[in-house]
């Protein structure tokens, strides 16, 4: 029996692992911690478990999931395993890089896990994009477009999302957007590395809650590829990612159950329809049982995001014209 | 000299942002009313954010414009939801103050398939949201009747730069392949441009209040088909439009209903799914709901939520896919009734053109 811990009791824990856990199997939840004693004791009961202190809990358990506002992430990700859990942090990772590769070093030299919780890769037709991608039948990438934005509605149990500078829309929404373009890509590895920063426009000053940047980034032979990542909270975007290649141009969706086109001369092809059948909570639940049981292809390994938070932490660091 | 003031309740959503800046752009003191939770949503206009639940009978303004409705949460609760909303009115609008409150077309039925007039509209079983919109306008007819001035500005359907319904609803059905015609039957729009509803409610404010009660009507592109909106947007998007052939009649009647759910029989699954969705038996079906003590309720809904997931959907056209068609097959204008003197602020042209800048802007193409 795989014993689990929850450390940030948050509106994750209601809308994801409350519906999940219970199904898992060969799983149980050791217990749970939040800064805040009502949320750690409304978690406790919803999943039939006790509220510990931080300490307790990741000594007492396999997996801990750190679920708290990414500000903390680095050094309860340090703090738990030092104290012998393998540790699993829900998107952004951290903040930085430099964070990212300091724990994913530290990780390695202590023989434990260090995953990071991105489940839209979980997504069926973001892998069959990616997995056409990879065919190389429209040859090298040049370019991407990653579009995201609605009016907010997300319940947060906390403010951290208008008061937190690192709450804004560039890590809370862009962590999940960057991050389906590059793993469609095959970019997700250390090698993928930001050449240059156009520009960046935003609504305000972080927490921006609308973000434009343009941006160069170099794959793995060092070919550029100019990439535009547009995020909002204020309004629509398109909702998708647009990935054109040498000899053509993919595109999906970046919601569970969105459709792939593919274009290339005067031709077009769906490679993917939409399923409005599909909802979230399976892929959710995919990860978290490859991250519980162990997944051999590494999908979660906390190495494939380090180029993903490179990227947001320069785009957060850059100066922006405010739009 | 001060500037006059106006509370906008709704501030922070799609039309609420327009007429705010709309005001505010124009010389007039903005309060939002909205939560606090909320208020970043408004963090490029110059507004001053009121939350709700700071509103007491003193606040008082001596105009107020009303978008809230309730779009969140089950359907059997938005009448409670609505009371919320005109108690809340009540507290800002200073005694002899004017209301102006948004509604919908659809109060005359999602196809205005009652007739359309500039008087409430009949209390009458129907679509949740129609029920919803309906029983507001009679709720602050009420709640208005001895005092202060309410016009009901009823809105088309209203599109623009940033219509997550409309402009990107449309541009995101033709991605997925969703049906977006009906072959030979191109609709009446009954449209309205969003920047044009700001610039209406502007222009009510700064004139006379009128008569007690007073309708209006904003539809100032109704008289355009859909495929004069739609065929820009394809051709913007480079995706072939998916139609479909016909679109299957909605049973009239509770008697035709019971035989529609009867013959989904074999399956009860989509048997509640007939009930569920059904005009007169949905509603009929919330208000049944709506008796029920909360324990019972929840448990209840659970078991028919759960059913739905199973059945597997074996209607060929989804249920927003029916809903969508048949408000692009409407056969009905929804002429405007607006007061002299007020010009749109985007012609059709302009409307078409800015939507297309925006779509291009936000990744559609």
């Amino acid at each position: 029996m795989r014993q689990i811990g929850i450390v940030g009791c948050g509106a994750v824990v209601d809308y994801f692992y409350a519906k999940i856990l219970p199904s898992l199997a060969s799983v149980r939840v050791a217990g749970v911690c939040d800064r805040s004693p009502e949320r750690a004791a409304a978690a406790a009961a919803l999943l039939g478990t006790d509220v510990q202190d931080f300490q307790q809990l990741a000594a007492a358990v396999d997996l801990l999931i750190i679920a708290t506002p990414p500000r903390s992430h680095f050094q309860l990700a340090q703090e738990a395993m030092g104290l012998g859990a393998d540790v699993f942090v829900e998107k952004p990772f951290v903040t930085s890089r430099q964070e990212a590769e300091a724990l994913c070093t530290l990780a390695e030299r202590a023989g434990r896990r260090i995953l990071v919780g991105q489940f839209r890769r979980y997504f069926p037709h973001l892998n069959k994009a990616r997995d056409f991608l990879a065919t190389g039948l429209l040859g090298r990438v040049t370019g991407l477009e990653m579009f995201e934005g609605g009016r907010f509605a997300w319940e947060a149990q906390t403010d951290y999302v208008w008061k937190d500078p690192l709450g804004g829309v560039l890590f809370d929404t862009g962590a999940h957007t960057l991050d389906m373009a590059l793993y469609a890509c095959a970019l997700d590895s250390p090698e993928c590395s930001l050449a240059s920063i156009a520009g960046v426009i935003r609504d305000k000053a972080e927490p921006a809650h609308e973000v434009d940047a343009r941006f160069t980034l170099r794959g793995g032979d060092s070919s550029p590829i100019d990439c535009r990542l547009f995020l909002s909270r204020l309004q629509m975007l398109a909702n998708r990612v647009r990935i054109t290649c040498e000899r053509g141009t993919l595109e999906f969706g970046v919601l569970q159950g969105d459709p792939v086109r593919v274009r290339a001369g005067d031709g077009a092809l769906t490679i993917s329809e939409r399923n409005p059948a599909l909802n979230n909570l399976a892929p959710f639940q995919q990860q978290l049982e490859q991250a519980v049981h162990g997944e051999p292809a590494g999908r979660l390994s906390g190495r494939r995001f380090i180029s993903q938070i490179g990227i947001l932490e320069a785009i957060y660091s850059h100066q922006h014209v405010e739009a | 000299m001060s500037k006059p003031s106006v509370a906008v309740v709704g501030a922070a959503g799609f039309v609420g942002q327009s007429v705010a800046a709309e005001f505010s752009t124009h010389g007039w003191r903005v309060f939002a009313v909205t939560p606090r939770s909320r208020s970043f949503l408004l963090s490029r206009l110059d507004v001053e954010v009121l939350d709700p639940a700071d509103v007491s009978a003193s606040t008082g303004f001596d105009l107020v414009v009303n978008l809230a409705y309730p779009n969140r949460g089950l359907a059997h609760h938005h009448r409670a939801r609505n009371r919320e909303i005109v108690s809340l009115l009540r507290r800002l609008l200073k005694p002899g103050g004017r209301l102006l409150h948004t509604s919908t077309l659809a109060v005359f039925g999602v196809e205005l398939e009652r007739p359309v007039q500039a008087a409430l509209p009949p209390a009458t079983r129907a679509d949740a949201y129609v029920e919803s919109k309906s029983e507001m306008e009679h709720m602050l007819a009420r709640a208005f009747e001895e005092d202060g001035s309410l016009e009901i500005v009823r809105l088309g359907n209203v599109w623009g730069p940033g219509s997550a319904l409309w402009t990107g609803g449309m541009l995101q059905r033709l991605f997925n392949g969703s049906p977006v015609r009906v072959a030979g039957q191109d609709g009446w729009s009954n449209v309205t441009d969003v920047a044009n509803v700001a610039s209406y409610l502007r222009f009510l404010a700064e004139q006379d209040a009128g008569p007690r009660l007073r309708f209006h009507h904003l539809a100032e592109h109704s008289h355009h088909r859909w495929s004069e909106f739609l065929d820009p947007l394809t051709e913007l998007a480079g995706i072939e439009p998916v139609s479909v052939g016909s679109l299957p009649g909605r049973p009239a009647g509770m008697g035709a209903e019971i035989r529609a759910a009867m013959r989904s029989a074999f399956s009860p699954k989509e048997a509640g799914k007939g009930v569920w969705f059904a005009k007169t038996l949905g509603s009929c079906a919330r208000s049944a709901l709506r008796c029920l003590p909360p324990r019972l309720e929840r448990r209840l809904l659970d078991r028919v939520k759960a059913s739905f997931k199973r059945s597997g959907a074996s209607l060929k056209l989804t249920t927003e896919d029916a809903g969508f068609l048949r408000i692009m097959t409407c056969p009905r204008e929804f002429a405007p009734l607006v007061v002299p003197g007020w010009q749109p602020a985007r012609s059709f042209p302009e409307s078409i053109s800015a939507a297309a800048g925006w779509a291009r802007h936000v990744g559609f193409c």
